[in-house]
Parts: C-alpha cells; sequence; structure tokens
C-alpha cells in the first residue's frame, strides 16, 4: 500500500482528474470531500494537505508520494525525488511592474514575493542586490502602494496582473504540477511508484 | 525494541567494527574553525558553533568526523583503520536551530584496495542489518557521473542543471531541457536509463555500462560490478542497488558512494564513500574510504508508541491512602499502567476510568 499527499484546491481538482483518467482512483466525488481516504480499489491512501505542505508530508516519509507545484519545490527544495512532470497547473513565475516601470540599477531593487528563495536566487544569478519584502498574497498591491519596485509571483493568465496596470518584466521559471517520491520509500516500494508514474505517464498530455 | 535500541545499536555496531579490526578513535570535542573552514565544500552544512578558547584562538564544536581523524591519524604507511561513535552540532533540517547528532562510523585510512572497498560495503550492510529492520544500500560512483556530464554538458550550467536532474530523477525536466537545447537527444535517452535503472544490480549494471564514457567511468563499472559480484548468493545480495542520483562534492570524492536506507526512516540513515581528494589537501597519494550511521536518525524506530495510562482512578479528597494504594495494585498485577489521580487535579481522561470513592471503586461509563 503507498500513501499519497495531493494538495488541496485547484491543483487537487486537476490531479484527481488525471489519477481517475490513469485508472489509478475510482471516485473523485467521494475523493474531493475527505482529507483522508483509502481507494478501495487500488488499496491506496490519499490526504488533502495544504499545497505548500505536500513536499514536508513526502520527504518526512508520511506520505509515500505527492504531488507538488514546482514553485513551492523550488522555493524549499525538499529532499525528495521529482519522478515526474505533471504537465498540469501551468504557469510562470515572473517579475512583474506596474506599466511603465523603468528599472534604477544604481540603488537596491525592492522586491515583494512570497517566493523569497527563489527572488534571492535569481536577482544573486544578475549580481543585483535586492531588499525582498516576505508577502502572503495579494503581493500585486505592493507596487501599487509603492512598497515594492517589483513583485515575483506566478502568472497564469495575466488577467490580475492586467486589471492592475502591471506586465511581466522577465519570466524565471516555468512552473507545473510534480509527482515526487519519497527517497526512501522509493527504494522500498519501487514497483507501487513505477506503477502508478507509469499509468500517469500514460494520460499526460502536452495540452 | 525499547529506548535502549539505540544504545543496543551503537554497542552492536562497536562490537561489528571491533571485529573486523577497526580500532576505536576518540576526538575532541573542539577542533580549530581554520579546518572546518578549509574544507568547508566537505561538510554538509557551513554553518558552525564557534567560540573563543581562552588562549584566544577561535574553534568550533565539531560539525563533522572524519575531517579529524583525517587531520589526526593519517597513517605515514599501510592502512590505519578507526570507529567512532560521537556527538557532531549541525543546523536542523529546517536550518533554523543546531541539534546535536551522534554518528557511528568508520573510516579506513592509507592504502585502499578493491578488498578494503569491498569489506567496506560489508560492514555498511551489517551495520544497516543491525537496525533489525529491511534495508538497502544504494551504491553510486561519481567517477560514472562525471563521464556522462563530460559528455553531455560540458559547460558549467548546463553541468550544474544536468547534475541537478539526475540527483532529483527530474524525468519530467529532459524533455523541456531537450527543447531548449540543454542536452541533445542522444543525452536524453542516456540520462532517462540512467535514472530508471531497475533495482536489481546486476541488470542495473549491464544497462549503466552502455552510458560508461571515459576509462575512468568504465572503471567506476567495473569496481561495482566486483561489489555486487562479491555478494551474489550471499543474504545481502538483494539489499545492494545502483543508483547514480547519489552525488558527492567531485572536490573532496573520486570513486564509490554509498548511501543507506531502512524501511520507517524517511530519509537516508548512512552516507559515505571513496575520498581520497579530501586526503591530497593534507598528504599526497594516500586514500580513503568510510562512512556514519546517524543513529539518531533511527531512533524512532526503536521508540515505543508513547502512551498513557490504562487505567486512571479518580480519588477525592480524605481517601485512604493505604486503602488506594491496595485498590490500584491489581491493575499493576495485571499488566497495565494505572495511575491515581485527586479530583482536584484531574483534568483529562486517560484509558479506563474508574472513581473511588470511601473504599469502593466504581468504573465510569
Amino acid at each position: 500500500m503507498i500513501n499519497i499527499a495531493l494538495p488541496k484546491g485547484r491543483l487537487a481538482e486537476r490531479t484527481l482528474k488525471l489519477m481517475t483518467e490513469a485508472g489509478i482512483l475510482d471516485n473523485v466525488t467521494e475523493a474531493g470531500r475527505k482529507l483522508v481516504f483509502e481507494d478501495g480499489k487500488s488499496g491506496i491512501c490519499y490526504f488533502l494537505v495544504k499545497p505548500w505542505d505536500v513536499p514536508v508530508y513526502v520527504e518526512r516519509g508520511i506520505a509515500d508520494v505527492g504531488v507538488a507545484g514546482k514553485d513551492v519545490l523550488l522555493e524549499n527544495s525538499p529532499d525528495v525525488y521529482e519522478l515526474a512532470d505533471l504537465k498540469t497547473g501551468r504557469c510562470r513565475m515572473c517579475v512583474c511592474a506596474a506599466n511603465g516601470y523603468r528599472d534604477d540599477p544604481s540603488r537596491r531593487l525592492r522586491v515583494a514575493t512570497k517566493f523569497v528563495n527563489c527572488s534571492k536566487r535569481y536577482y544573486a544569478s544578475l549580481g543585483r542586490e535586492i531588499e525582498v519584502i516576505k508577502l502572503n498574497g495579494s503581493i500585486e498591491l505592493a507596487p501599487l502602494l509603492n512598497m515594492s519596485d517589483v513583485i515575483v509571483d506566478l502568472v497564469e493568465t495575466g488577467t490580475t496582473l492586467k486589471e492592475n496596470d502591471m506586465g511581466v518584466v522577465s519570466v524565471i521559471y516555468d512552473i507545473s504540477a510534480r509527482l515526487i517520491a519519497n527517497k526512501a520509500s522509493y527504494r522500498f516500494k519501487r514497483g507501487e511508484i513505477d506503477s502508478l508514474t507509469f499509468r500517469l505517464g500514460e494520460v499526460i498530455t502536452d495540452a | 525494541m525499547t529506548e535502549n535500541g539505540v544504545a543496543d545499536l551503537k554497542n552492536a555496531l562497536k562490537q561489528l567494527f571491533s571485529s573486523y579490526g577497526y580500532v576505536k578513535y576518540r576526538m575532541s570535542g573542539f577542533e580549530e574553525y581554520s579546518l572546518y573552514m578549509e574544507n568547508r565544500n566537505f561538510l554538509i552544512s557551513d554553518k558552525i558553533i564557534t567560540f573563543n578558547d581562552l588562549d584566544g584562538r577561535l574553534m568550533a564544536l565539531k560539525p563533522d568526523v572524519t575531517l579529524s581523524i583525517v587531520k589526526n591519524a593519517l597513517p605515514e604507511k599501510g592502512i590505519a583503520k578507526y570507529y567512532y561513535t560521537e556527538s557532531v552540532y549541525r543546523p536542523d533540517r529546517a536550518n533554523t536551530e543546531f541539534r546535536e547528532l551522534t554518528q557511528t562510523g568508520l573510516e579506513a585510512l592509507g592504502e585502499i584496495d578493491g578488498f578494503t572497498t569491498a569489506e567496506t560495503v560489508e560492514l555498511a550492510l551489517k551495520g544497516l542489518s543491525l537496525t533489525g529492520a529491511d534495508h538497502v544500500l544504494a551504491l553510486s560512483d561519481v567517477r560514472f557521473s562525471e563521464g556522462l556530464l563530460n559528455k553531455f554538458a560540458p559547460n558549467a550550467e548546463n553541468r550544474e542543471y544536468l547534475t541537478e536532474v539526475i540527483s532529483r530523477k527530474s524525468l519530467g525536466e529532459l524533455d523541456d531541457a531537450r527543447k531548449k537545447g540543454r542536452i541533445s537527444d542522444e543525452g536524453v535517452n542516456a540520462l532517462k536509463a540512467v535514472i530508471t535503472l531497475p533495482q536489481n544490480a546486476s541488470e542495473a549494471l549491464d544497462i549503466a555500462a552502455r552510458y560508461a564514457f571515459g576509462k575512468e567511468a568504465e572503471s567506476a563499472i567495473k569496481e561495482l560490478r566486483a561489489i555486487v559480484n562479491a555478494f551474489k548468493g550471499t543474504c545481502f545480495e538483494e539489499n545492494i542497488q545502483i543508483d547514480f542520483s547519489l552525488t558527492g562534492n567531485t572536490r573532496y570524492y573520486n570513486g564509490i558512494l554509498f548511501s543507506g536506507y531502512v524501511k520507517g526512516v524517511a530519509g537516508a540513515v548512512l552516507k559515505g564513500g571513496r575520498y581520497d581528494k579530501l586526503l591530497d589537501t593534507f598528504s599526497t597519494g594516500k586514500g580513503a574510504i568510510g562512512f556514519a550511521l546517524y543513529t539518531d536518525e533511527i531512533e524512532n524506530l526503536f521508540a515505543e508508541p508513547s502512551c498513557g495510562p490504562d487505567v486512571t482512578v479518580v480519588y477525592g479528597e480524605g481517601a485512604d491512602a493505604g486503602e488506594l494504594m491496595k485498590t490500584m495494585a491489581p491493575f499493576r498485577e495485571k499488566g497495565l499502567k494505572a495511575v491515581a489521580v485527586s479530583r482536584r487535579s484531574f483534568t483529562c481522561a486517560q484509558g479506563r476510568i474508574f472513581v473511588f470513592e470511601g473504599s469502593t471503586l466504581t468504573e465510569e461509563k
């Protein structure tokens, strides 16, 4: 039997749909209502947890595998295997600013974000000194109120940016959901994990 | 096993290592900070607890044992074999505070040959088996990985990227890397094969041999095959896996790497490898191989599930102490954990609840 940590929310719906298509999961509706449930058909136990917590459950071996956004993996660098790109939940991690923003490279850049480590890494690679302002939501507000010069955030359709008269300055990473596995579980439950990865692989599309 | 499990394990490891001629190495709790700074890439973390000694020297609480042994006990010639049980001080997993960890391990220093390497692998396997849990020793070799990277990622940026892809088994990244021109089709096929090697060590080596680029990589496969063959037909045959996602700093490691896992523990509990290049910073032409078992990580395997009392007896004010003790005794004779709590200090129910009033005991439903 293997335990799978799935992220609650929109990504959960997409992942559960994918798992149903792959014949791994029987009943999505039932699955959506419970935090922990066991699929009678496959004997697989599922947990629904906060998206940012999925890698924690997997790294600590509570879940053998999980589905996590690449953004969460890049930000927290958990010690897990990243077995497949599920090609769902696609978006981009971008530097964004108010339309008409002009960078002043002579001074320290104020960056509002919830992706502190990704931002530091990105600007370190450019040799740019920054001040990171950690926010947990409504990041777009920071430059509008002149708390930051730019933001680093996920952009899916760009609608929120447009509504706030903002635009993408540069793309840092392409993001999508990843199937991750605990390193010890991968050794002791290889057959089950490989089978799950293979079945998901058959229904993953580039769309 | 109980809480003594870890202590028993440490003793069993000491006996095991002694029986192979390894000598106990006892070291000071501190080293000069410069030792770690000069070799900080060898360490798991460069965060170290430091303090000024009475003579003004900047000292450090050991974050690592191997460096101290290499610095202090490298033999002039021949081979020296040491084992140790020592505390090390490192940041915790969340990198927020320091933790004291206990390591039990061994180091062989000097003239390292194929036999010493195989014997070290045997000791790692036997060490893991002493936990009593299912276990796996994953083997890799930095020379093989270097061959792959030299072939498919000659520039530094791609090299770092593909090292990350291999160590995370990120198959999903490979197609993207191909589209972005970071790796050729041939490279993608090679990395996919290497990342998904089968669990059977011999079969894995047969596949890996097709992707051994250069003499060093070929030597790595040959040596790994010799080790795998040495355990064929033994009780450890199924416990060895080949996994090139194990990577090590090539400034220090120059050959085999190993990582041990036991069922029930989330991460690797044993790490080690061949690190001749570290010795080059102290003395030339000598070899070294060793591993450490992180006994603290195994602690949970032995821990009994924490549980409160089976029976709670709540007594009122003025209860007769002698009568109450007589009342409690039969529960304990039955092997139950029984606790008496005064009504005033009773806060929450644990196990079956009884009320002791006067000389009568009544179970609360």
